[in-house]
């Protein structure tokens, strides 16, 4: 350890691990480097910490690192996801839409003609051949309401 | 070295453990999530942390409009031909939990529903029907196996039949049916037709004969005509020769009478006929038309051609 001593190592790990995330699509390697970066800090702050130490504070710090991020820092960096959200999702596509009734709702349980299609449809009783709006989607149920 | 080895492993794990804490779901999939086997939520596409030894990846479904191949079946038609049939299902999951923990096996009870369906439907048609009512037969299809497959999650958007194959000597015997239908009508059309030129010709016929009927009644009203107008000519002549008779001599008739006889007489003598007998019909009358010419001399001479013919009177 005269060369390289016990902090440098780990800042080369950590320079690795986010050189590698940058790489390779893992998104997991990043925090793994910051608690290595962090480890090579408390071990550069605490030169007489034995190995076995520095490997346990290394695996907190990783874990650390990526609750920080998952439970504190995503939350707020996320925004209003818009066209991504309603990708493959047909149902939140045909939200706010509007379609005929080819069966009427009885029960709050009728059929809508959506396209050259058919979807079932959940809403207050309505007769046949009644425009209905879709306010939400349940699966592959449309949540609809009488059209204004 | 105990501290190395451990040390080293423990770093391992870590890395090991982080990669199975973070999960990304592709776009087009969702992931459900199970907590000690029992699931909770449902993972959209995008980055997602869980937490290791509690929470795990359940099934991965991919929420991707999909296609399915129905594989070609022998259907018995209602009136009892057997037809190869197969076709496309295009479906759709809606609902990621339903269609992983609803159902054992989707596709393979998708395929199967659709299958036996397809056998139902076919079943309550005729040949010719199902050949021609494509859109019919796709639209019960999709019917029945949407509202079947609806407690699943998912949403059977589409339901085609590709290929309806009636075995090869069935297509013949259509062939063979089609051909004799079309000679049939070409048949009954060359009859049409030697029908109307029958009909024209004798049209014509007719046509022809009442006009060639009408020249002859009009030629002969027009002969008629002539020969009254003749008859008229020859009276008004005879009354002009008798009434020249009356006003003159009938001596001068006699002379003409008596001339043309003689004259029929020279001509029967000269006719080329050997065979030919001249026999006077009556001598006297030939001798009493000379005794008349004595006489007409006879009284030229004694009134010195004084008398004259006269003309008749216009």
């Amino acid at each position: 350890m005269s060369l390289l001593s016990a902090h440098h190592l780990w800042w080369l790990l950590a320079l690795l691990l986010i050189g590698l995330e940058v790489a390779l699509p893992g998104y997991f390697l990043l925090w793994i480097g910051i608690g290595a970066a962090a480890t090579g800090m408390l071990a550069w702050l605490v030169p007489d910490l034995s190995l076995l130490g520095q490997a346990i504070a290394f695996a907190v710090l990783a874990f650390l690192a990526c609750a920080v991020y998952a439970w504190m820092l995503r939350p707020k960096l996320r925004r209003t996801e818009s066209t991504g959200e309603r990708l493959n999702r047909r149902g939140a596509q045909m939200v706010g839409r509007r379609y005929v009734l080819i069966e009427p709702i009885v029960n709050g349980r009728g059929k809508a003609r959506v396209g050259d299609g058919e979807w079932l449809v959940n809403g207050p009783d309505l007769p046949l051949g009644a425009t209905v709006e879709v306010v939400g989607v349940d699966g592959n149920t449309l949540q609809v309401r009488p059209a204004a | 070295m105990g501290s190395w080895i451990i040390g080293v492993v423990l770093v391992l794990l870590v890395i090991i453990v982080i990669a199975k804490l973070v999960r990304i779901v592709p776009q087009g999939y969702e992931w459900t999530v199970e907590t000690f086997g029992r699931y909770t939520r449902t993972l959209s596409p995008g980055l997602h942390f869980l937490v290791p030894f509690y929470q795990a990846v359940g099934a991965r479904m991919n929420m991707m409009e999909q296609v399915l191949d129905v594989p070609s079946q022998d259907v018995i038609t209602k009136d009892n031909a057997v037809v190869r049939v197969d076709g496309v299902v295009f479906y759709q999951v809606l609902d990621a939990a339903k269609a992983a923990y609803e159902v054992a096996n989707l596709e393979q009870a998708s395929l199967a529903l659709v299958m036996t369906n397809i056998r139902t439907v076919l079943g309550s048609m005729d040949l010719d029907e199902s050949l021609s009512k494509r859109d019919a037969i796709n639209a019960q299809l999709l019917r029945v196996v949407d509202e079947a497959t609806h407690p699943w999650g998912v949403k059977v958007n589409r339901i085609e039949i590709k290929d309806i194959a009636p075995p090869r000597d069935l297509i013949d015997s259509m062939a063979r049916q089609m051909k004799a239908e079309r000679e049939k009508r070409a048949n009954i059309l060359e009859a049409e037709g030697f029908k109307q030129a029958a009909i024209l010709k004798a049209d014509g016929e007719k046509q022809s004969a009442i006009l060639a009927a009408e020249g002859k009644k009009e030629a002969a009203f027009r002969e008629a005509e002539a020969r009254i107008r003749l008859a008229e000519a020859e009276a008004e002549a005879t009354r002009m020769v008798s009434d020249a008779i009356a006003s003159g001599n009938i001596n001068a008739l006699n002379y003409f009478v008596a001339n043309k006889y003689v004259e029929a007489l020279k001509e029967i003598a000269h006719s080329p006929n050997q065979k030919m007998l001249l026999l006077p019909m009556e001598a006297t009358g030939v001798i009493g038309s000379l005794a008349g010419i004595a006489e007409l001399a006879k009284e030229a001479m004694s009134q010195q051609g004084s008398a004259k013919i006269v003309p008749p009177p216009r």
